[in-house]
Protein backbone atom coordinates (compact mmCIF):
# COMPACT_ATOMS: atom_id res chain seq x y z
CA UNK A 1 0.00 0.00 0.00
CA UNK A 2 2.98 2.51 0.77
CA UNK A 3 4.85 1.35 -2.81
CA UNK A 4 4.13 4.13 -5.22
CA UNK A 5 4.56 2.21 -8.59
CA UNK A 6 3.92 4.99 -10.62
CA UNK A 7 7.02 7.06 -9.23
CA UNK A 8 10.49 5.68 -11.59
CA UNK A 9 13.07 5.76 -8.84
CA UNK A 10 10.88 3.75 -6.09
CA UNK A 11 10.19 0.76 -9.39
CA UNK A 12 14.27 1.11 -9.67
CA UNK A 13 15.40 0.89 -6.40
CA UNK A 14 12.87 -2.12 -5.78
CA UNK A 15 14.83 -3.89 -8.59
CA UNK A 16 18.06 -3.31 -6.87
CA UNK A 17 16.97 -4.62 -3.98
CA UNK A 18 15.83 -7.78 -5.79
CA UNK A 19 18.10 -10.23 -3.96
CA UNK A 20 16.01 -8.90 -0.61
CA UNK A 21 12.92 -9.40 -2.19
CA UNK A 22 11.73 -12.66 -1.45
CA UNK A 23 12.27 -11.53 2.92
CA UNK A 24 10.91 -8.22 2.22
CA UNK A 25 7.51 -10.63 0.23
CA UNK A 26 7.37 -12.73 3.24
CA UNK A 27 7.29 -10.35 5.46
CA UNK A 28 4.21 -8.23 4.23
CA UNK A 29 2.46 -11.51 3.59
CA UNK A 30 2.81 -12.25 7.52
CA UNK A 31 1.70 -8.45 8.17
CA UNK A 32 -0.76 -8.82 5.58
CA UNK A 33 -1.84 -12.39 7.35
CA UNK A 34 -1.87 -10.24 10.82
CA UNK A 35 -3.77 -7.16 9.57
CA UNK A 36 -6.42 -9.39 8.20
CA UNK A 37 -6.67 -11.04 11.45
CA UNK A 38 -7.15 -7.69 13.56
CA UNK A 39 -9.66 -6.68 10.60
CA UNK A 40 -11.43 -9.79 11.44
CA UNK A 41 -10.94 -9.86 15.05
CA UNK A 42 -12.99 -5.64 15.08
CA UNK A 43 -15.45 -6.87 12.50
CA UNK A 44 -16.43 -9.58 14.62
CA UNK A 45 -16.48 -7.62 17.85
CA UNK A 46 -18.66 -4.82 16.06
CA UNK A 47 -20.75 -7.57 15.33
CA UNK A 48 -21.24 -9.17 18.51
CA UNK A 49 -22.34 -5.74 20.08
CA UNK A 50 -24.81 -5.04 17.25
CA UNK A 51 -25.99 -8.37 18.29
CA UNK A 52 -26.73 -7.29 21.81
CA UNK A 53 -28.29 -4.39 21.06
CA UNK A 54 -30.84 -5.76 18.83
CA UNK A 55 -32.17 -7.07 22.14
CA UNK A 56 -31.27 -4.47 24.80
CA UNK A 57 -33.34 -5.91 27.37
CA UNK A 58 -32.51 -9.54 27.32
CA UNK A 59 -28.55 -7.90 26.99
CA UNK A 60 -28.86 -5.70 30.24
CA UNK A 61 -30.66 -8.51 32.43
CA UNK A 62 -27.43 -10.32 31.59
CA UNK A 63 -24.94 -7.63 32.41
CA UNK A 64 -27.21 -6.53 35.36
CA UNK A 65 -26.99 -10.32 36.75
CA UNK A 66 -23.53 -10.02 36.42
CA UNK A 67 -23.31 -7.38 37.94
CA UNK A 68 -25.06 -8.17 40.78
CA UNK A 69 -23.08 -10.99 41.66
CA UNK A 70 -19.51 -8.85 41.11
CA UNK A 71 -20.76 -6.08 43.53
CA UNK A 72 -21.19 -8.33 46.42
CA UNK A 73 -18.68 -9.58 47.51
CA UNK A 74 -16.76 -6.33 46.27
CA UNK A 75 -18.71 -4.74 48.70
CA UNK A 76 -18.40 -7.05 51.41
CA UNK A 77 -14.92 -6.42 50.56
CA UNK A 78 -14.45 -2.74 50.86
CA UNK A 79 -16.89 -2.97 54.23
CA UNK A 80 -14.27 -5.19 56.00
CA UNK A 81 -11.18 -2.84 54.48
CA UNK A 82 -13.14 0.24 55.66
CA UNK A 83 -13.75 -1.31 59.19
CA UNK A 84 -10.27 -1.86 59.20
CA UNK A 85 -9.35 1.29 58.70
CA UNK A 86 -11.80 2.40 61.19
CA UNK A 87 -10.18 0.10 63.59
CA UNK A 88 -6.33 1.20 62.74
CA UNK A 89 -7.27 4.77 63.11
CA UNK A 90 -9.01 4.50 66.63
CA UNK A 91 -6.90 6.22 69.15
CA UNK A 92 -6.36 3.45 71.16
CA UNK A 93 -3.56 1.55 70.29
CA UNK A 94 -0.57 4.57 70.74
CA UNK A 95 -1.42 4.46 74.27
CA UNK A 96 0.35 1.56 76.91
CA UNK A 97 0.86 1.42 80.89
CA UNK A 98 3.73 0.17 82.85
CA UNK A 99 3.35 -1.54 86.22
CA UNK A 100 6.02 -1.25 88.27
CA UNK A 101 7.28 -3.44 91.34
CA UNK A 102 5.58 -2.53 94.55
CA UNK A 103 8.67 -2.42 96.00
CA UNK A 104 10.51 -0.70 93.41
CA UNK A 105 13.08 2.12 94.85
CA UNK A 106 12.61 5.59 93.55
CA UNK A 107 15.80 5.00 92.19
CA UNK A 108 15.14 1.90 89.77
CA UNK A 109 11.68 4.27 89.47
CA UNK A 110 13.67 7.53 87.88
CA UNK A 111 16.16 4.65 85.99
CA UNK A 112 12.70 3.50 84.00
CA UNK A 113 11.61 6.38 83.03
CA UNK A 114 14.92 7.77 81.86
CA UNK A 115 14.65 4.44 79.70
CA UNK A 116 11.56 5.57 78.70
CA UNK A 117 11.78 9.10 77.69
CA UNK A 118 15.08 8.85 76.20
CA UNK A 119 13.18 5.37 73.83
CA UNK A 120 12.73 6.20 70.37
CA UNK A 121 9.19 5.20 69.92
CA UNK A 122 7.94 7.42 73.42
CA UNK A 123 6.39 10.64 72.76
CA UNK A 124 5.86 11.50 76.75
CA UNK A 125 5.52 9.77 79.88
CA UNK A 126 3.71 10.57 83.22
CA UNK A 127 4.62 8.75 86.20
CA UNK A 128 1.51 8.33 88.65
CA UNK A 129 3.06 7.32 91.77
CA UNK A 130 1.01 4.56 94.27
CA UNK A 131 -0.01 7.29 96.35
CA UNK A 132 -1.37 9.10 93.53
CA UNK A 133 -3.09 6.17 92.57
CA UNK A 134 -5.01 5.46 95.06
CA UNK A 135 -6.06 9.45 95.67
CA UNK A 136 -7.36 9.22 91.63
CA UNK A 137 -8.88 5.53 92.86
CA UNK A 138 -10.89 6.90 95.90
CA UNK A 139 -11.98 10.19 94.38
CA UNK A 140 -13.31 7.97 91.32
CA UNK A 141 -14.48 5.13 92.81
CA UNK A 142 -16.33 6.40 96.08
CA UNK A 143 -14.98 3.86 97.91
CA UNK A 144 -12.88 6.23 99.72
CA UNK A 145 -13.93 5.38 103.56
CA UNK A 146 -13.51 1.70 102.65
CA UNK A 147 -9.97 2.36 101.42
CA UNK A 148 -8.68 4.11 104.31
CA UNK A 149 -9.24 0.90 106.23
CA UNK A 150 -6.30 -0.90 103.98
CA UNK A 151 -2.92 -1.15 106.37
CA UNK A 152 -0.85 -0.66 103.03
CA UNK A 153 -1.22 1.04 99.62
CA UNK A 154 -1.91 -2.21 97.17
CA UNK A 155 -1.50 0.17 94.20
CA UNK A 156 2.19 -0.04 92.06
CA UNK A 157 4.08 2.48 90.80
CA UNK A 158 2.58 3.04 87.11
CA UNK A 159 4.00 4.65 84.26
CA UNK A 160 2.00 6.23 81.02
CA UNK A 161 2.96 6.56 78.31
CA UNK A 162 2.13 7.86 75.52
CA UNK A 163 3.74 6.77 71.68
CA UNK A 164 4.92 8.67 68.61
CA UNK A 165 2.75 8.51 65.96
CA UNK A 166 0.33 5.86 65.65
CA UNK A 167 2.11 2.60 65.55
CA UNK A 168 1.48 -0.69 63.86
CA UNK A 169 -0.45 -3.27 66.12
CA UNK A 170 2.61 -5.44 65.20
CA UNK A 171 5.22 -2.83 66.38
CA UNK A 172 2.73 -2.07 69.25
CA UNK A 173 3.01 -5.35 70.59
CA UNK A 174 6.91 -6.03 69.67
CA UNK A 175 7.46 -2.80 72.31
CA UNK A 176 4.96 -4.02 74.51
CA UNK A 177 7.49 -7.05 74.86
CA UNK A 178 10.62 -5.45 74.94
CA UNK A 179 8.93 -3.02 77.90
CA UNK A 180 7.81 -5.83 79.57
CA UNK A 181 11.64 -7.49 79.87
CA UNK A 182 12.59 -4.56 81.30
CA UNK A 183 13.97 -4.43 85.28
CA UNK A 184 10.93 -3.93 87.71
CA UNK A 185 8.65 -3.80 85.40
CA UNK A 186 5.99 -6.09 86.31
CA UNK A 187 3.34 -5.87 83.45
CA UNK A 188 2.39 -3.80 79.88
CA UNK A 189 -1.01 -3.08 79.35
CA UNK A 190 -2.39 -2.31 76.28
CA UNK A 191 -5.48 -2.23 74.24
CA UNK A 192 -4.04 -5.09 72.09
CA UNK A 193 -7.10 -7.52 72.92
CA UNK A 194 -9.47 -4.89 71.49
CA UNK A 195 -6.94 -4.80 68.29
CA UNK A 196 -6.61 -8.86 68.05
CA UNK A 197 -10.39 -8.80 67.95
CA UNK A 198 -10.65 -6.39 65.24
CA UNK A 199 -8.06 -8.34 63.14
CA UNK A 200 -9.86 -11.33 63.64
CA UNK A 201 -13.35 -10.34 62.86
CA UNK A 202 -11.21 -8.23 59.75
CA UNK A 203 -10.05 -11.39 58.83
CA UNK A 204 -13.19 -13.21 59.17
CA UNK A 205 -14.89 -10.90 56.85
CA UNK A 206 -12.05 -11.16 54.24
CA UNK A 207 -12.40 -15.03 53.75
CA UNK A 208 -15.90 -14.72 53.74
CA UNK A 209 -15.31 -12.06 51.19
CA UNK A 210 -12.82 -14.14 49.17
CA UNK A 211 -15.19 -17.49 49.31
CA UNK A 212 -18.58 -15.00 48.08
CA UNK A 213 -16.18 -14.19 45.22
CA UNK A 214 -15.28 -17.23 44.44
CA UNK A 215 -18.95 -18.62 44.55
CA UNK A 216 -20.10 -15.82 42.56
CA UNK A 217 -17.48 -15.92 39.79
CA UNK A 218 -18.51 -19.11 39.57
CA UNK A 219 -22.16 -17.90 39.42
CA UNK A 220 -21.12 -15.68 36.44
CA UNK A 221 -19.55 -18.40 34.23
CA UNK A 222 -22.81 -19.88 34.76
CA UNK A 223 -24.73 -17.16 33.46
CA UNK A 224 -22.66 -15.82 30.70
CA UNK A 225 -22.68 -20.05 29.53
CA UNK A 226 -26.45 -20.17 29.88
CA UNK A 227 -26.42 -16.82 27.78
CA UNK A 228 -24.22 -18.07 24.94
CA UNK A 229 -25.81 -21.39 24.85
CA UNK A 230 -28.94 -20.38 23.99
CA UNK A 231 -26.75 -17.72 21.34
CA UNK A 232 -25.27 -20.63 19.83
CA UNK A 233 -28.66 -22.73 19.64
CA UNK A 234 -30.16 -19.84 17.86
CA UNK A 235 -27.55 -19.79 15.54
CA UNK A 236 -27.00 -23.55 14.77
CA UNK A 237 -27.66 -23.01 10.88
CA UNK A 238 -24.81 -19.81 10.50
CA UNK A 239 -22.31 -22.77 12.36
CA UNK A 240 -23.23 -25.42 10.29
CA UNK A 241 -22.21 -23.41 7.09
CA UNK A 242 -19.52 -21.95 8.65
CA UNK A 243 -18.01 -25.71 9.36
CA UNK A 244 -18.76 -26.89 6.14
CA UNK A 245 -16.74 -24.30 4.45
CA UNK A 246 -13.55 -24.53 6.26
CA UNK A 247 -14.03 -22.34 9.65
CA UNK A 248 -12.08 -23.70 11.91
CA UNK A 249 -12.85 -24.51 15.68
CA UNK A 250 -11.46 -21.03 16.75
CA UNK A 251 -13.63 -18.70 13.85
CA UNK A 252 -16.68 -19.97 14.64
CA UNK A 253 -16.37 -19.56 18.46
CA UNK A 254 -14.89 -16.38 17.54
CA UNK A 255 -18.25 -14.13 17.78
CA UNK A 256 -19.76 -16.05 20.80
CA UNK A 257 -16.63 -15.32 22.63
CA UNK A 258 -16.63 -11.80 22.29
CA UNK A 259 -20.49 -11.70 22.87
CA UNK A 260 -19.53 -13.15 26.15
CA UNK A 261 -16.50 -10.67 26.74
CA UNK A 262 -19.14 -7.28 26.25
CA UNK A 263 -21.31 -8.86 28.65
CA UNK A 264 -19.16 -9.14 31.22
CA UNK A 265 -16.94 -5.52 30.99
CA UNK A 266 -20.84 -4.21 30.85
CA UNK A 267 -21.22 -6.57 33.74
CA UNK A 268 -18.38 -4.98 35.15
CA UNK A 269 -19.35 -1.29 34.40
CA UNK A 270 -22.85 -1.54 36.32
CA UNK A 271 -20.95 -3.32 39.19
CA UNK A 272 -18.93 -0.08 39.63
CA UNK A 273 -22.04 2.21 38.81
CA UNK A 274 -23.81 -0.04 42.07
CA UNK A 275 -20.50 0.12 44.68
CA UNK A 276 -20.22 3.75 44.21
CA UNK A 277 -23.80 4.41 44.28
CA UNK A 278 -24.24 2.24 46.92
CA UNK A 279 -21.04 4.33 48.66
CA UNK A 280 -22.66 7.72 47.92
CA UNK A 281 -25.75 7.23 49.06
CA UNK A 282 -23.39 5.87 52.61
CA UNK A 283 -21.71 8.88 52.63
CA UNK A 284 -23.60 10.49 55.50
CA UNK A 285 -24.21 8.03 57.78
CA UNK A 286 -20.29 7.33 57.55
CA UNK A 287 -19.07 10.12 58.41
CA UNK A 288 -21.03 10.84 61.45
CA UNK A 289 -19.82 7.95 62.22
CA UNK A 290 -16.24 8.62 61.85
CA UNK A 291 -17.08 11.99 64.03
CA UNK A 292 -18.66 9.95 66.69
CA UNK A 293 -15.41 7.84 67.10
CA UNK A 294 -13.26 10.59 65.98
CA UNK A 295 -11.61 9.04 64.08
CA UNK A 296 -9.97 10.32 61.14
CA UNK A 297 -10.77 7.75 58.79
CA UNK A 298 -11.66 7.10 55.27
CA UNK A 299 -13.55 4.13 53.51
CA UNK A 300 -12.25 2.19 51.19
CA UNK A 301 -11.97 4.29 47.95
CA UNK A 302 -14.22 3.69 44.87
CA UNK A 303 -11.97 4.47 42.16
CA UNK A 304 -10.42 3.95 38.99
CA UNK A 305 -8.98 0.67 40.02
CA UNK A 306 -11.54 -0.64 41.32
CA UNK A 307 -13.57 0.03 38.01
CA UNK A 308 -10.51 -1.02 36.20
CA UNK A 309 -10.25 -4.36 38.35
CA UNK A 310 -14.53 -5.04 38.35
CA UNK A 311 -14.55 -3.99 33.96
CA UNK A 312 -10.77 -6.89 34.18
CA UNK A 313 -12.64 -9.42 36.06
CA UNK A 314 -16.00 -8.55 34.39
CA UNK A 315 -14.57 -9.34 30.83
CA UNK A 316 -12.24 -12.22 32.26
CA UNK A 317 -15.12 -14.56 33.58
CA UNK A 318 -17.32 -13.81 30.62
CA UNK A 319 -14.89 -14.68 28.00
CA UNK A 320 -14.17 -17.78 29.95
CA UNK A 321 -17.93 -18.35 30.43
CA UNK A 322 -18.79 -18.33 27.03
CA UNK A 323 -15.82 -20.34 26.00
CA UNK A 324 -16.70 -23.03 28.06
CA UNK A 325 -20.30 -22.82 26.86
CA UNK A 326 -19.71 -22.21 23.21
CA UNK A 327 -17.12 -25.29 23.14
CA UNK A 328 -19.35 -27.49 24.46
CA UNK A 329 -22.14 -26.83 22.34
CA UNK A 330 -20.50 -26.80 19.37
CA UNK A 331 -19.14 -30.26 19.52
CA UNK A 332 -23.09 -30.78 18.83
CA UNK A 333 -23.38 -28.80 16.09
CA UNK A 334 -22.03 -31.42 12.70
CA UNK A 335 -23.42 -30.46 9.61
CA UNK B 1 -7.89 -36.20 -7.17
CA UNK B 2 -10.61 -38.21 -5.51
CA UNK B 3 -10.37 -42.24 -4.80
CA UNK B 4 -11.91 -44.82 -2.91
CA UNK B 5 -10.25 -48.42 -2.52
CA UNK B 6 -12.99 -50.97 -0.71
CA UNK B 7 -14.62 -48.05 1.28
CA UNK B 8 -17.03 -49.49 4.35
CA UNK B 9 -19.26 -47.27 6.36
CA UNK B 10 -21.38 -48.92 8.55
CA UNK B 11 -23.85 -47.13 11.07
CA UNK B 12 -24.69 -47.63 14.77
CA UNK B 13 -27.44 -50.29 14.59
CA UNK B 14 -25.81 -52.69 11.74
CA UNK B 15 -26.78 -50.11 8.74
CA UNK B 16 -24.46 -50.48 5.68
CA UNK B 17 -24.13 -47.68 3.72
CA UNK B 18 -21.48 -48.60 1.87
CA UNK B 19 -20.04 -51.84 1.30
CA UNK B 20 -16.36 -52.31 -0.87
CA UNK B 21 -16.59 -49.09 -2.62
CA UNK B 22 -13.64 -48.37 -5.18
CA UNK B 23 -13.43 -45.75 -7.83
CA UNK B 24 -11.16 -42.83 -9.15
CA UNK B 25 -11.70 -39.40 -10.36
CA UNK B 26 -8.81 -37.98 -12.31
CA UNK B 27 -8.09 -34.14 -11.71
CA UNK B 28 -11.08 -32.44 -13.68
CA UNK B 29 -13.49 -34.96 -14.27
CA UNK B 30 -16.85 -34.53 -13.89
CA UNK B 31 -19.25 -37.83 -13.01
CA UNK B 32 -22.34 -37.99 -11.53
CA UNK B 33 -23.65 -40.46 -8.79
CA UNK B 34 -26.73 -41.64 -9.24
CA UNK B 35 -28.64 -44.33 -7.18
CA UNK B 36 -31.74 -44.53 -5.17
CA UNK B 37 -32.27 -42.36 -2.05
CA UNK B 38 -30.69 -44.69 0.47
CA UNK B 39 -28.37 -45.89 -1.93
CA UNK B 40 -25.58 -44.44 -0.38
CA UNK B 41 -25.06 -41.48 -2.20
CA UNK B 42 -24.79 -38.82 0.57
CA UNK B 43 -23.09 -41.37 2.36
CA UNK B 44 -20.27 -41.11 0.06
CA UNK B 45 -20.15 -37.02 -0.18
CA UNK B 46 -20.24 -37.04 3.45
CA UNK B 47 -17.04 -39.23 3.87
CA UNK B 48 -15.33 -36.80 0.84
CA UNK B 49 -16.27 -34.09 3.42
CA UNK B 50 -15.08 -35.62 6.45
CA UNK B 51 -18.24 -35.18 7.82
CA UNK B 52 -18.02 -39.04 8.69
CA UNK B 53 -14.97 -40.84 8.35
CA UNK B 54 -15.35 -44.41 6.65
CA UNK B 55 -15.40 -47.82 8.95
CA UNK B 56 -13.28 -49.45 6.58
CA UNK B 57 -11.15 -49.28 3.86
CA UNK B 58 -9.42 -45.58 2.08
CA UNK B 59 -11.03 -42.49 1.14
CA UNK B 60 -7.62 -40.60 -0.79
CA UNK B 61 -8.03 -36.92 -1.98
CA UNK B 62 -5.27 -35.61 -4.09
CA UNK B 63 -3.18 -38.71 -3.06
CA UNK B 64 -3.33 -38.21 0.45
CA UNK B 65 -5.82 -40.96 3.17
CA UNK B 66 -8.24 -38.47 5.13
CA UNK B 67 -7.96 -41.14 7.50
CA UNK B 68 -4.65 -39.57 8.86
CA UNK B 69 -6.31 -36.06 9.04
CA UNK B 70 -6.47 -34.77 12.88
CA UNK B 71 -9.50 -33.21 13.67
CA UNK B 72 -7.81 -29.94 13.86
CA UNK B 73 -7.12 -29.94 10.05
CA UNK B 74 -10.13 -30.67 8.83
CA UNK B 75 -11.47 -27.00 8.40
CA UNK B 76 -8.09 -26.83 6.40
CA UNK B 77 -8.73 -29.61 4.16
CA UNK B 78 -12.41 -28.32 3.33
CA UNK B 79 -11.11 -25.03 1.97
CA UNK B 80 -10.10 -27.18 -0.89
CA UNK B 81 -13.71 -28.16 -1.86
CA UNK B 82 -16.95 -26.74 -2.65
CA UNK B 83 -20.18 -28.12 -1.63
CA UNK B 84 -23.92 -27.15 -3.07
CA UNK B 85 -26.40 -29.68 -1.09
CA UNK B 86 -30.02 -29.74 -2.27
CA UNK B 87 -31.38 -27.67 0.77
CA UNK B 88 -29.20 -24.23 -0.04
CA UNK B 89 -28.35 -23.38 3.08
CA UNK B 90 -28.32 -19.78 2.83
CA UNK B 91 -27.72 -17.44 6.04
CA UNK B 92 -31.37 -15.36 6.10
CA UNK B 93 -29.74 -12.59 8.03
CA UNK B 94 -27.62 -11.58 5.82
CA UNK B 95 -27.04 -10.63 2.05
CA UNK B 96 -26.54 -12.63 -0.96
CA UNK B 97 -23.10 -11.04 -1.58
CA UNK B 98 -22.31 -11.77 2.70
CA UNK B 99 -23.56 -15.41 1.61
CA UNK B 100 -20.91 -15.96 -0.84
CA UNK B 101 -18.02 -14.22 1.05
CA UNK B 102 -18.22 -16.78 3.58
CA UNK B 103 -15.69 -19.26 2.92
CA UNK B 104 -13.29 -16.27 1.82
CA UNK B 105 -13.93 -14.85 5.07
CA UNK B 106 -13.41 -18.42 7.38
CA UNK B 107 -10.17 -18.93 5.31
CA UNK B 108 -9.11 -14.93 6.55
CA UNK B 109 -9.26 -12.66 3.19
CA UNK B 110 -9.01 -9.58 3.09
CA UNK B 111 -12.15 -7.39 2.57
CA UNK B 112 -10.77 -5.71 -1.02
CA UNK B 113 -9.65 -9.27 -1.80
CA UNK B 114 -12.99 -10.76 -1.09
CA UNK B 115 -15.12 -8.12 -3.04
CA UNK B 116 -13.38 -9.15 -6.38
CA UNK B 117 -14.08 -12.39 -5.95
CA UNK B 118 -17.47 -12.43 -4.70
CA UNK B 119 -18.26 -10.20 -7.57
CA UNK B 120 -16.19 -12.87 -10.09
CA UNK B 121 -18.68 -15.91 -8.74
CA UNK B 122 -22.00 -13.93 -8.73
CA UNK B 123 -20.78 -13.00 -12.15
CA UNK B 124 -20.78 -16.74 -13.21
CA UNK B 125 -23.89 -17.52 -12.33
CA UNK B 126 -25.62 -14.46 -13.69
CA UNK B 127 -26.66 -13.03 -10.19
CA UNK B 128 -23.86 -10.12 -10.47
CA UNK B 129 -26.78 -7.74 -9.66
CA UNK B 130 -28.41 -9.08 -6.88
CA UNK B 131 -25.70 -9.32 -4.39
CA UNK B 132 -27.18 -6.57 -2.11
CA UNK B 133 -30.31 -8.90 -1.49
CA UNK B 134 -31.75 -10.69 0.84
CA UNK B 135 -31.67 -14.35 -0.38
CA UNK B 136 -35.50 -14.50 0.52
CA UNK B 137 -36.26 -12.19 -2.26
CA UNK B 138 -34.66 -14.46 -4.59
CA UNK B 139 -36.37 -17.58 -6.65
CA UNK B 140 -35.72 -20.86 -5.30
CA UNK B 141 -33.60 -21.28 -9.00
CA UNK B 142 -31.45 -18.31 -7.70
CA UNK B 143 -31.10 -19.24 -4.52
CA UNK B 144 -29.55 -22.46 -5.70
CA UNK B 145 -27.19 -20.47 -8.17
CA UNK B 146 -26.21 -18.57 -4.98
CA UNK B 147 -24.93 -21.74 -3.27
CA UNK B 148 -22.97 -22.57 -6.42
CA UNK B 149 -21.41 -19.12 -6.51
CA UNK B 150 -20.51 -19.78 -2.15
CA UNK B 151 -19.09 -23.06 -3.24
CA UNK B 152 -16.60 -21.74 -6.16
CA UNK B 153 -16.15 -18.57 -4.80
CA UNK B 154 -12.57 -19.77 -3.27
CA UNK B 155 -11.60 -21.46 -6.78
CA UNK B 156 -11.47 -25.10 -4.86
CA UNK B 157 -10.05 -28.06 -6.79
CA UNK B 158 -13.11 -30.47 -6.13
CA UNK B 159 -16.84 -29.13 -6.25
CA UNK B 160 -19.52 -31.82 -4.55
CA UNK B 161 -22.86 -31.44 -4.90
CA UNK B 162 -26.02 -33.20 -3.50
CA UNK B 163 -29.00 -33.22 -5.49
CA UNK B 164 -28.51 -29.89 -6.51
CA UNK B 165 -31.37 -29.87 -9.23
CA UNK B 166 -33.75 -31.51 -6.64
CA UNK B 167 -36.46 -28.83 -6.75
CA UNK B 168 -36.02 -26.93 -9.60
CA UNK B 169 -37.63 -27.19 -13.00
CA UNK B 170 -35.62 -29.08 -15.84
CA UNK B 171 -34.22 -25.66 -18.16
CA UNK B 172 -33.21 -24.58 -14.98
CA UNK B 173 -31.64 -27.62 -14.04
CA UNK B 174 -29.75 -27.69 -17.42
CA UNK B 175 -28.89 -24.34 -17.00
CA UNK B 176 -26.71 -25.70 -13.40
CA UNK B 177 -25.29 -28.94 -14.71
CA UNK B 178 -23.67 -26.26 -17.71
CA UNK B 179 -22.12 -24.47 -15.06
CA UNK B 180 -20.54 -27.19 -13.04
CA UNK B 181 -19.34 -28.80 -16.58
CA UNK B 182 -17.40 -25.44 -17.25
CA UNK B 183 -15.75 -25.10 -13.96
CA UNK B 184 -15.01 -28.89 -14.63
CA UNK B 185 -13.39 -27.71 -17.78
CA UNK B 186 -11.38 -25.31 -16.11
CA UNK B 187 -10.22 -28.34 -13.84
CA UNK B 188 -11.91 -28.58 -11.03
CA UNK B 189 -13.19 -31.96 -10.40
CA UNK B 190 -16.90 -31.81 -10.10
CA UNK B 191 -19.03 -34.87 -7.95
CA UNK B 192 -22.96 -34.56 -8.67
CA UNK B 193 -25.17 -37.04 -6.89
CA UNK B 194 -28.78 -37.00 -8.52
CA UNK B 195 -31.30 -39.04 -9.10
CA UNK B 196 -32.40 -37.08 -12.13
CA UNK B 197 -31.69 -39.64 -14.49
CA UNK B 198 -33.00 -38.11 -17.49
CA UNK B 199 -30.53 -34.99 -16.93
CA UNK B 200 -27.42 -37.57 -16.35
CA UNK B 201 -28.50 -38.95 -19.73
CA UNK B 202 -28.42 -35.74 -21.74
CA UNK B 203 -25.01 -34.87 -20.42
CA UNK B 204 -22.97 -37.58 -21.56
CA UNK B 205 -21.06 -37.92 -18.61
CA UNK B 206 -19.55 -40.55 -16.31
CA UNK B 207 -21.43 -42.23 -13.88
CA UNK B 208 -21.19 -43.90 -10.80
CA UNK B 209 -24.24 -46.12 -9.94
CA UNK B 210 -24.89 -47.22 -6.28
CA UNK B 211 -27.44 -49.49 -5.14
CA UNK B 212 -27.96 -50.26 -1.27
CA UNK B 213 -24.10 -49.06 -0.69
CA UNK B 214 -22.66 -51.06 -3.52
CA UNK B 215 -21.27 -49.67 -7.01
CA UNK B 216 -23.15 -51.41 -9.32
CA UNK B 217 -22.20 -49.38 -12.32
CA UNK B 218 -19.58 -47.34 -13.74
CA UNK B 219 -19.43 -46.48 -16.99
CA UNK B 220 -19.95 -42.91 -19.72
CA UNK B 221 -23.25 -42.57 -21.72
CA UNK B 222 -22.53 -41.58 -24.96
CA UNK B 223 -24.09 -37.69 -25.15
CA UNK B 224 -27.26 -36.82 -26.47
CA UNK B 225 -27.29 -36.63 -30.29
Amino acid sequence: MRRRPESDGAARSAVGRGGRQGARTHHLRWRDRLAAAADQHREVAVQSLRRMRADPLQSLATMLVIAIALALPVTLYLAVDSFQRLAGSLDTGDRMTLYLALDTSGGDIEGVRHRLVGHPAVAAVTYVSPEQGLEEFKRRSGFGAVLDLLEENPLPPVMMVDLRGSPAPDTLEALAAEMAGWDAVVDVELDAQWLARARAIAQLGRQLALALGAALAVGVLLIVGNTIRLAVENRREEILVLKLVGGTDAFVRRPFLYAGLWYGLGGGVLAWLMVAGGRWWLQHPLERLATLYQAQWTVAPVDGLLLLALVGGGGGLGTLGARFAAGRQMRNIDP
Amino acid sequence: MIRFEQVYKRYGGGHEALAGVSFELVAGEFAFLTGHSGAGKSSLLRLILLLERATQGQVLINGRSLSRLHRSQVPHYRRNLGVVLQSHHLLLDRSVYDNVALPLLVSGYRPRAIGRRVRAALDKVGLLERGADNPLQLSSGEQQRVGIARAVVHTPRILLADEPTGNLDPELSAEIMALFSAFSDIGVTVLVATHDVGLVGAMGKRQLCLNSGRLVGDHRHAPAA
